[in-house]
């Protein structure tokens, strides 16, 4: 069954994308590409780059989970999603945070969320970490799914500035989920409406703040101290 | 040139949600998001239940403490922006 049929820019060309639905799982059609099947604890053989890109993020979206361009990190049952623009420090500060006591790194570019039963339930060993390798992947010691309390805005304070935690109202945490969610370029307008909604609705769910902290290593412990207010 | 008179429509291609006082609208055919807030908010609500632009002007008026000249000048403002995003079109 066709589930998407779309057109998005995947390595470095806009091409033709189609979604089925199938016995065994997702097929994925890339057009000058092939085809790739998708089933879950099962990563495709071939060209998995362009898999892992937006192509994934586009069949989780079919099925109503929504990737955010994110990292995260759990500090005893408190999952807390990072996001920011490339370079803002978001990988950093997962990989940081992994090697302090009572954290551990959840997702390190990608942390796939849905909504059920009134949470935002992440969901770490749904897609692998591109940029980790494989004995880093932090979903093999994670649940399928963990509630999803905080998410936090990383921004670039001055070099001097002291690191400084700022909450966010429900609509700045919806703006910011827009925002940052990964593969929206390969959206339908009806996969554009759900993915509106699902930001309405979460946001009200998560706390949101801004994290704001001068962009080097010195700054991390400050920053560490600030998130463990929220735990 | 738009007037408190003037027919409005929100377009099919359109979707919008609301979050506390704001709302977000989302232009699905360029996947370009707008925010709104508080009055203009109010605003679209009011346009999406139906209202004409007179008559939501006039529910403005006894919500929000500002003088109508004003209001009015703001209100035809916003909905010439949103007319330029194709987020409001002339029914």
């Amino acid at each position: 069954m066709l589930l998407a049929q779309t057109r998005g820019w995947i390595d470095g060309k806009e091409r033709g994308v189609e979604v089925f639905k199938s016995e065994q799982g997702l097929l994925l059609r890339v057009a000058g590409y092939g085809e790739y099947l998708i089933h879950a604890g099962s990563l495709p053989a071939g060209k998995p780059e362009i898999i892992f890109g937006p192509v994934i993020v586009l069949a989780q979206a079919l099925q109503n989970v929504w990737s955010l361009h994110a990292s995260a990190a759990q500090h005893g049952e408190t999952l807390i999603a990072f996001l920011g623009e490339s370079g803002a420090g978001k990988s950093t500060l997962s990989a940081y945070l992994n090697k302090q006591k009572n954290w551990r790194r959840a997702a390190d570019d990608i942390l796939p969320v849905q909504l059920e039963d009134g949470q935002a339930l992440a969901l770490p060993r749904l897609i692998p970490q591109l940029k980790l390798t494989e004995s880093q992947q932090p979903a093999r010691e994670m649940p399928n799914a963990l509630q999803l309390c905080a998410v936090c805005l990383i921004q670039t304070a001055e070099e001097n500035a002291a690191p400084a935690l700022v909450k966010m109202n429900a609509a700045q945490t919806t703006q910011t989920l827009l925002a940052h969610t990964a593969g929206t370029r390969l959206f339908t307008a009806d996969l554009l409406k759900r993915h509106l909604e699902f930001c309405a609705q979460a946001a009200p769910l998560l706390q949101g703040f801004t994290l704001t902290y001068p962009r080097k290593l010195e700054a991390l412990p400050s920053a560490q101290k600030l998130l463990e207010t929220l735990c | 040139m738009l007037t408190l008179d003037t027919p409005l429509k929100i377009p099919a291609h359109v979707a919008f949600s609301v979050v506390g006082e704001d709302a977000f609208l989302l232009n699905t055919k360029n996947a370009q998001y707008y925010s709104l807030s508080q009055v203009g908010a109010r605003l679209w609500q009011l346009l999406n239940a139906g209202s004409a632009l007179r008559e939501a002007n006039q529910i403005l008026l006894q919500e929000y403490e500002v003088d109508a000249a004003t209001l009015e000048n703001d209100l035809l403002e916003l909905l010439q922006d949103l007319q330029k995003n194709e987020l409001i079109e002339i029914a």
